[in-house]
Parts: structure tokens; C-alpha cells; sequence
């Protein structure tokens, strides 16, 4: 599904990698899910990417597949890139030494996750045991004790005071316990740090907290980080760029200033549209319909049924994810909805037919006037 | 705009929860300790229209519209319904004004029967208070409240089973249920914060139209400040059990007078990247409804507060400044 | 799972309606389809035992002890009475006592179970308190002391049988009332107005029912190795035919020192098989009723890896 050149970063100094991530699921009646379609990204170190979408687009199915946590009747295909090696080539075992070490997650719901019967610093000095990182190597002494100290560094590192750590997860709030998850996956020192909807069950205020955390951690600590989740307020404040997801692949992919001043695609456009924002007075609106099906092929465009800005190939072909080129870019100028002078970001890509020249088109009147009809 | 006659009226109430004590307490004669869920809320909702009850968890703000419901009983205060005292009926005398009270609540996946078809769910109410003598009858209402809550065809829904049915769907048939027995209040417990980002403005724009068409009002419970601003007419901050912030949903919204609320407005996050407001971060999280502090319940954790506030306990009331809109905050430094 | 199931597209199928549960879980494990099996021929063979039974089973056709043979399959008995029929006859008297007395355990259990779980407080802890007390009393010598005051008859092995069952059920129906009562269709009926019947009735039971299925026929396994150990310890009327007397008169008249295993192994085989059919079937429907017990996780399974499906030339 992917066609893209220039995506990303330039000049390969991507510390992750993921190039054309498909995923399966074999269904019980029979017949294969298609979870998630071809999809790929970059990340540098020190980088926030946000990868956002709505229940079923496959962004946790993504996530997972990346850390090798996929159950039992999964199938996966791609490459997932660490420091050019591909840690998806040899299966479960080229995966596991990575997991943790290098890449590590904090899950949705991370906060229920702690082990209720342990104390909370046990729990972080585990996975630096079991890993032997930090001063806990096998030929040390002292492994549980320098665990400890770095379970207790770490604590201090997300916010909560070492001496609270002997306490249990019950007697933390739900704000500490996902300060706690988060500490639990740093423990091994990874480069890259997944996130499954981390502040989607908090309070505002525990949510700009972890937000704040976050952005804090990846710039003194250099952690590359991936945010998933529906929430785009919070994707436009913390991450720098950030993919929209959409039955599986990736709908438009871009600089969080890129989405939402130069918005490629109808599904981007229309879920910012959804958001109501405190201080506007612009109408929050609805998308019809639902996403598709994923366990049959679908023809043309997977956002077709809900889509407010057809055209006639949107029916037949199916878009690739393409850059918004400089040609683009000047046509739209040209034609005069695009106040003011671009920069063309080679990291800009969308999915879908309007976004590239197209001879003739037949649409369906819609708000926003049409893009230019020809191109040079 | 509608008929101005006052649909809710709650003053000063009060619900608390007793904290289990130990057998060792109980010998030593240590005082029972309260959970002050709601510690003296009052505020009044018109026909025809919205009032948002905002908060973050632990304000009280679900305890509240338990306690209008009677699910839960009041330790003090009033509600008035349409000009009855319902504070302190006995269920018996309750019972029929159930129909003019309805919740929709917050999770559209746990709050349908899985084993009931959704004529039966939205048929449930229908029998249980008699409406309807015959089955022809009840079925015309079940379609009717249905399309009225965006369901049409009714036809292609009745028979469905909720694990056939979206998120959103789902929550429709929620409020089909509620609106057949015709009410006048409805309480909605967050009631699209388990839904699907594009799914929401359907749901809230359905609400927002059914109290707009005059014969009901909306008590909405949320965190969501943006969606509160958007929708309610009047909204009310809660905190730790009491209302902190009271007014016109736009000015709360474009002129908090409460610390509090002005800290909650300044970390909603903007969905535009460019928009980086300086984010008053509180320490901390809410303190536990157990032990209130006295004077200023907020003071703690305050970002101006001064000494005189652990002295006083601020009353809702007008601000000091002649704003004579319906605006009442609790702080004694506006 | 069920997450990334959603996530997939899947909500509507995942969640299936509890009867569909069953039926699913009978169809697609094999060891539920052989539990039914197994408990429906003994089924078939009791309700036919009088038309199948070839001889009679009061009346003497053979010598004592007489070995299997071509007209008695399965040898004789201590009193010259073919096994075959008093197993057969045996059979059809021990499922009643079972079935009976199960019926009455899960009755006085399950209604036991859901008022205790329903109305909680001062019934929940008075109700609680009796059961617990059954639940402690040793099952065996609170089976021989009634049969010694109250005399050996049949009737009265099925009363002691729901006595002693009953407690059981109701535990396990009161955790599950508890746990369903706090569902919030529930607390939206409530708050409709509906009374208590109606929710017991229309939305609790409904829910309580597979499981009561379960337990129903895991208890009709307890039952019959109850009946067994009764019977074998002298505290059932010796001139009824049940597995239970028969093994009771076997050993009692010495039948391993004659040598005679035909009087023991076929009657202690048949009861082991129906209670194992039982389990199989009782397990199988408890586990698919419960998603938590899915160790899907932990299979030694892995997700495959498919070689990078076909790449266009402009792929990266």
C-alpha cells in the first residue's frame, strides 16, 4: 500500500525503522483478518511520533507486531528496523533479545497491569534482573541490591519519590501507577519507548502530567517515542510528527503542523473536525457510517463510503500513500487556497486521490472548494 | 428561548459514604470517618436546557446525579423535581415519578442486557411502569423512541442483539430506552466517553436537540471541558464534593474567575500544534473526599492561595466584581 | 486478546450470546462432544433397562460367581444373578438417585445463591452462615449418622445427597449474582423502577443459567460417586439394585478372594465413565463461559512470520 519515496528522515539517520508491516489474523470460523496494511515509519532518536486513529484502525495491532507480542494466530510481514538491523527476520527469537533492552512498551491499561501483590520497587527492579542491565549483570554480586538502586533512580526519574516505592500498587493513585508502568519500562535503558493510549483513562490534569513526563524524558534522556492513541489534542502537544491511521494503513503521515495547517486527507480533516476545541465556535461534527470490513479485500478506497470529497477513481483504485510534492503544493497556491508560502516537507504524505494531479474529476460538492484540475 | 419554569432544583446537597472501620477502631471509640461525596452542591436546571456538571474523578460529580436518581440517598439538602420534593419520598411514592427521571450512562457496552433484543430493552421500561395496554401500542412507542433517538428505520434495529450493534448504536438504543417513558429530566453520564472520536458529535448533537425542542433538560456529567463548552448551556466545576464554578458555559470557558478552573482550562491540550498554552500544572492529584481540609477545600493545592483561605470555606456566591449574569464562584480572592 | 480482536474489527462477533457460548463450546471441543455422548447412552440404557436387561435381576440364572461366558457376558454374582442386568437395572436406579437428587441441590442451591447474592446484608450473612456450616460438615459421617437415626431406604440417600450438595451450588451462584448485580444494566433497570422479581427473573437468571448448567452436571458426578460410597458402606437398602450395592455386595461376600473380578471391575468402570463423561461436559462449559481461563498466552505456539508479500519496484 505504500509507494513512498521521501518519507521520513533524511539522510538515514533513523534510529527505528518499520517498512511495509502487514499483520494477520487467522479468524476462528476461517478466513484471515487483514489488521494492518503496509505500514511504515520512521523515528529519530530524541523524537516523538504519534500514531493515532479510531477503535479497529490497527495501531495497537501495529505497536505489538513491532515488539513481537503478537498471540498465536498472528502472521506478520515487513521489517522492523533497529539501527539497520531488521529484528522481525528470524521470528520470535531475532525479536526477544531486543524486547525490553531496546524497544520496551507501556500497555493501555498499564496502571492495572502492576502485580497487586508486589511491591511496586520489585517490580521495576525485575525486568533489570531478569536483563541483566543496569549494574545487575550476571557476574555481579549484588544484582537484587544494584536493581534496586536503579529501580529506585528510576522512580525518581518519572516523578515519584524512591521511598514510595516500597508501597503497593493499591496505595498508588491511578496518575502513579502509570508514572510506575512507564518507570517499569525504562528500566532496561530501550532507545525506543511504545505507548498504548497512556493518559486516555487519566484526569486532565494526571494527563498533562504524563504528558509533561513524556516530552521530558525524551529530551533529556534521547528516548525515541511512539504514542498511540485516538486522542488528538494530545498528539498535537506532545509529538512532532504523527501518522492517521485508517482500516489498517496509514491515511496521511506528516509534521503535527502539517496535519493540521495542510491537511491532505478527508479522514484527517474530518476527525480534527470531531474534536471540539474549548475556544472555537466551529461546528463539531460526525463521520458517518463505519470502517470497513478487514477480513475481505477491499477495491478503491478503503474511506470511500464515508468520504466527503469523492471523485470517480476514488471507486476503482486504491490511493498509495504519496508525498505532497512541491508540484502540489504550487498548484494549490496557484489556485489560492493555500495563503501564504510552504516550505515542501519531503516527510508529508497522504492517501488519496485528491491529493495528486488528476485529469478529470467528478465530485461530489462538498465544503472546501476543489484542488486544482491539472498540474504541470 | 423555552418555557422558563425550573425542572431541577438541588440545594445545598449532601451524600456521604461511611469509611469501613475495623473491629479495632470500633472497640477504641474512634469516630466514624465520612467520605463527603458531595458536601453542599446547588444549582438549578431549566426545560430546554443543558447544564454540564465538570470535574475530574473523586468531585463527586457521578454521586450527584446518583443522588438526583435516588440510587443513592442523600444525608442532607433538597431536590426538587417539577416542583416536588423528592429528596426523602419512600420508593413506593417514588416509583411513578421514576418515569420523568432517566440516566443514560457511560458505557454503551455494560449498559444493554446482551441477552436482550432491543425491542425487549426498550420495551423494559414501557412494561414495568404500564404504558401501552397492548403489544401494537408498545411497539408503535419502542419505534418511535427509537427514531426519535436517530435510529431509523426502526424496523432494521428492533431485533438486533447489542453485540450487533456499534458503540454508538448502542448508546442510541440507551437513549431510546430512556426517552420512552417520555421524561423531563435526563442525566447523562458521560455519556460519549467510551465512544469512537467520530462517533461522538452524533451522540451529543442528539442530545443537544432533544432538550432543545423545549420538553427536556439535560444534566450532562463530564471531564471533557471542550465538550462541556460546546454544548451545555451553563456549566459547573465541581471539586472535591462542592461546585466551585458556576455560569454560562462560554464565559467559564472564555473568563474562569476560579483557580481551579482556570488551571484545568490551561492543560486541556490544543488540537492545534501551533496553540502552546502555558500549562498550570497542579502538584499533586485530588485529595481524598475522607479528609477535607478546613476553609478552602482547594487551598492545598491552590496556585494563589494566601492564609486567610484555610480560614474561611468559600460560598458559591456572585464574584465581587458586578457581573450580574448568573455567575457564582466559591473563591474569596475574585 | 479480545483487544486486539476489537481492534480488528471483530467487536460484534467476539462478544456471542451466552447460549450461543454453550453450544459452541460443546461443538468445538471435542472432549465436551464425548462428555454428552457418554452421558446420553447411559441415559438411553437406563430409560431402556427394563426392554435391554437380558435376565432378571432378582431371580437366580447362574451359579455363584460364575465367569463370563457366552449367555452372561459378564459372569454372575454372589447370588447367581447375571452382572450384566444388574448393572444394567443398577444403572437406571443410581442416575435417578443423581439426577433427583441434583435437581433438588440445584434448586435449594441456586435459589439460595441468588437471594443471598441479590439482597446482600443481613440476608446474604444468615443465609451464608448455614451453608457454611454444611460446607463443613464432613460429607461421609454426616451420611452415615442420618442413615443410622433415619434407616437406609432410597429416598432418603437422595435427601442426604441434596444436603450435602446444596451448600456447594449456592456458593458459586451467590459469587456470580454478586458479580452481575453490579452490571449496569442492572443499575438502569433498578433505576427504571423495575422490582426485584423482574431483575432476578428477566435479567439475573438468564445470566446465572449456563452457569447453573455446569455445576448442575458436575454435581450429577458428585451424586453418583455419593450414591457409590453410601451404598458401599452399608447405609443403602441392600435389596435395591444400584453400582453402589452391587460393588457393596461384592465385597462383602468376598468376591476378590474368590477371584471373581467380574463382580467389581465392570460395576466400578461403569461409574467411573459416567462421572468422567459428566466432568468432561461440566468443565467444558465452565471454561467457555469464563474468558480469563484462556491461556492463549501461553501457548508454545508462536505468530509466524510471512516472507514480505510481493514488492512493487517503488517499494522501499
Amino acid at each position: 500500500m505504500s509507494d513512498v519515496t521521501q518519507i521520513g528522515l533524511r539522510g538515514g539517520s533513523a534510529l527505528l525503522e518499520v517498512r511495509d508491516l502487514h499483520v494477520w489474523f487467522r479468524l476462528p470460523g476461517g478466513g484471515e483478518l487483514h489488521a494492518v496494511q503496509g505500514v511504515g515509519f520512521d523515528l529519530a532518536a530524541g523524537e516523538r511520533f504519534g500514531l493515532v486513529g479510531e477503535s479497529g484502525c490497527g495501531k495497537t495491532t501495529t505497536i505489538l507486531a513491532m515488539m513481537g507480542l503478537l498471540p498465536p494466530n498472528a502472521t506478520v510481514s515487513g521489517e522492523v528496523r533497529l539501527a539497520g538491523a531488521d529484528i522481525l527476520a528470524g521470528g520470535e527469537d531475532s525479536v526477544r533479545p531486543h524486547r525490553w533492552t531496546d524497544i520496551a512498551m507501556v500497555f493501555q491499561g498499564a496502571m492495572n497491569a502492576l502485580n497487586p501483590v508486589r511491591t511496586v520497587i520489585s517490580q521495576i527492579a525485575e525486568p533489570i534482573v531478569l536483563h541483566g542491565a543496569a549494574g545487575a549483570a550476571r557476574g555481579n554480586k549484588d544484582r537484587a541490591g544494584a536493581a534496586r538502586k536503579r529501580a529506585g533512580e528510576l522512580l525518581e526519574l518519572v516523578g515519584i519519590p524512591a521511598a514510595a516505592g516500597t508501597r503497593y500498587p493499591h496505595e498508588f493513585s491511578g496518575g502513579m501507577r502509570q508514572r510506575a508502568a512507564i518507570a517499569m519500562a525504562l528500566a532496561c535503558e530501550p532507545k525506543v519507548l511504545l505507548a498504548d493510549e497512556p493518559t486516555t483513562a487519566l484526569d486532565v490534569m494526571v494527563q498533562a502530567q504524563i504528558m509533561d513526563l513524556l516530552v521530558r524524558l525524551s529530551e533529556e534522556l534521547g528516548l525515541a517515542l511512539v504514542l498511540v492513541t485516538h486522542d488528538l489534542p494530545v498528539v498535537a502537544q506532545v509529538c512532532q510528527r504523527a501518522a492517521v491511521m485508517y482500516a489498517g494503513e496509514i491515511v496521511e503521515t506528516g509534521s503535527t503542523d502539517e496535519l493540521f495547517h495542510d491537511t491532505r486527507h478527508p479522514y484527517t480533516r474530518l476527525l480534527f473536525a470531531a474534536t471540539p476545541d474549548l475556544y472555537s465556535n466551529d461546528e463539531v461534527t460526525s463521520i458517518p457510517g463505519t470502517p470497513p470490513r478487514l477480513d475481505r479485500p477491499i477495491t478503491g478506497c478503503p474511506f470511500l463510503p464515508r468520504c466527503d470529497s469523492v471523485v470517480s477513481r476514488c471507486e476503482s483504485e486504491r490511493p498509495l500513500l504519496r508525498a505532497v510534492g512541491a508540484a502540489q503544493v504550487a498548484a494549490s497556491q496557484r489556485a489560492g487556497f493555500l495563503a501564504g508560502p510552504l516550505d515542501v516537507h519531503p516527510g508529508h504524505a497522504a492517501a488519496c486521490h485528491r491529493n495528486e494531479p488528476v485529469e478529470s474529476a467528478t465530485t461530489i460538492p462538498r465544503p472546501r472548494p476543489p484542488l486544482a484540475e491539472e498540474v504541470a | 428561548m423555552t418555557t422558563d419554569s425550573v425542572l431541577l432544583q438541588v440545594a445545598n446537597l449532601r451524600t456521604r459514604y461511611p469509611v469501613r472501620r475495623s473491629i479495632a477502631s470500633r472497640l477504641a471509640g474512634r469516630p466514624r470517618q465520612w467520605v463527603r461525596a458531595v458536601d453542599g452542591v446547588s444549582f438549578s436546571l431549566r426545560r430546554g436546557e443543558m447544564v454540564a456538571l465538570v470535574g475530574e474523578s473523586g468531585c463527586g460529580k457521578t454521586t450527584t446525579a446518583q443522588t438526583i436518581l435516588r440510587m443513592v440517598e442523600s444525608s442532607g439538602g433538597t431536590i426538587t423535581v417539577d416542583g416536588r420534593d423528592i429528596t426523602a419520598l419512600p420508593e413506593r411514592r417514588l416509583r411513578p415519578l421514576r418515569r420523568g427521571i432517566q440516566m443514560v450512562y457511560q458505557d454503551p457496552y455494560e449498559s444493554l442486557d446482551p441477552r436482550f433484543r432491543v425491542r425487549q430493552t426498550i420495551a423494559e421500561p414501557l412494561l414495568v411502569h404500564g404504558i401501552g395496554g397492548s403489544r401494537r401500542e408498545r411497539d408503535a412507542l419502542i419505534s418511535s423512541a427509537l427514531e426519535r433517538a436517530g435510529l431509523a428505520p426502526a424496523s432494521l434495529y428492533l431485533n438486533r442483539y447489542p453485540h450487533e450493534l456499534s458503540g454508538g448504536q448502542r448508546q442510541r438504543v440507551a437513549i431510546a430506552a430512556a426517552l420512552a417513558l417520555d421524561p423531563v429530566l435526563l442525566l447523562a453520564d458521560e455519556p460519549v466517553s467510551m465512544l469512537d472520536v467520530s462517533v461522538r458529535a452524533g451522540v451529543l448533537s442528539l442530545l443537544d436537540a432533544l432538550r432543545k425542542d423545549g420538553r427536556l433538560g439535560v444534566l450532562m456529567i463530564t471531564h471533557d471541558l471542550s465538550t462541556a463548552a460546546h454544548f451545555a448551556d451553563r456549566i459547573a466545576v465541581m471539586y472535591l464534593g462542592r461546585i466551585v464554578e458556576y455560569g454560562p458555559a462560554k464565559q467559564v470557558v472564555n473568563d474562569p474567575r476560579h483557580p481551579y478552573t482556570k488551571a484545568l482550562l490551561s492543560v486541556v491540550p490544543d488540537r492545534d500544534p501551533r496553540v502552546r498554552r502555558a500549562a498550570q500544572i497542579l502538584r499533586g492529584e485530588t485529595p481524598n473526599p475522607v479528609s477535607i481540609p478546613p476553609g478552602c477545600r482547594f487551598k492545598p493545592r491552590c496556585p494563589i492561595a494566601e492564609d486567610r483561605c484555610a480560614e474561611t470555606d468559600p460560598p458559591l456566591a456572585a464574584p465581587a466584581s458586578d457581573d450580574a449574569s448568573g455567575r457564582e464562584v466559591a473563591c474569596i480572592l475574585t | 486478546m479480545s483487544a486486539i480482536a476489537t481492534e480488528a474489527g471483530l467487536a460484534g462477533q467476539v462478544s456471542r450470546g451466552r447460549a450461543g457460548l454453550i453450544r459452541q463450546a460443546i461443538v468445538e471441543r471435542k472432549a465436551a462432544s464425548l462428555g454428552l455422548f457418554i452421558i446420553a447412552v447411559f441415559v438411553v440404557l437406563a430409560i431402556a433397562a427394563p426392554l435391554i436387561a437380558p435376565y432378571s435381576t432378582t431371580a437366580r440364572t447362574c451359579a455363584v460367581f460364575a465367569p463370563p461366558s457366552a449367555r452372561h457376558w459378564l459372569g454372575c454374582d454372589d447370588g447367581g444373578i447375571d452382572m450384566l442386568s444388574e448393572i444394567i437395572s443398577g444403572g437406571r436406579i443410581s442416575l435417578v438417585i443423581g439426577f433427583v437428587a441434583t435437581l433438588i441441590a440445584m434448586l435449594i442451591g441456586g435459589g439460595v445463591g441468588i437471594v443471598s447474592g441479590y439482597f446482600g446484608r443481613w440476608v446474604d450473612i444468615t443465609l451464608m452462615r448455614i451453608t457454611d456450616y454444611l460446607l463443613v460438615i464432613p460429607d461421609l459421617a454426616f451420611a452415615m449418622v442420618i442413615a443410622d437415626v433415619w434407616g437406609p431406604s432410597l429416598s432418603h440417600v437422595i435427601v442426604v445427597i441434596a444436603i450435602l450438595e446444596w451448600a456447594t451450588t449456592a456458593r458459586i451462584i451467590r459469587a456470580q449474582v454478586m458479580s452481575v448485580k453490579e452490571r449496569v444494566y442492572i443499575k438502569r433497570a433498578r433505576s427504571i423502577g423495575a422490582s426485584h422479581a423482574r431483575i432476578i427473573g428477566r435479567h439475573i437468571l438468564p445470566q446465572v443459567g449456563p452457569l447453573l448448567m455446569a455445576n448442575t452436571v458436575l454435581t450429577i458426578a458428585v451424586a453418583i460417586y455419593l450414591e457409590t460410597a453410601l451404598a458401599f458402606l452399608g447405609l443403602e437398602d441392600p435389596s435395591t439394585t444400584t453400582w453402589g450395592t452391587i460393588l457393596e455386595h461384592a465385597f462383602d461376600r468376598a468376591a476378590v478372594s474368590a477371584g471373581a473380578w467380574w463382580a467389581i471391575v465392570p460395576d466400578g468402570l461403569v461409574i467411573t465413565l459416567l462421572i468422567m463423561g459428566c466432568f468432561l461436559l461440566g468443565q467444558a462449559i465452565e471454561d467457555a463461559l469464563n474468558p480469563r481461563l484462556r491461556v492463549a498466552h501461553l501457548s508454545a505456539r508462536r505468530w509466524a512470520l510471512r516472507p514480505l508479500a510481493g514488492r512493487g519496484p517503488d517499494a522501499i
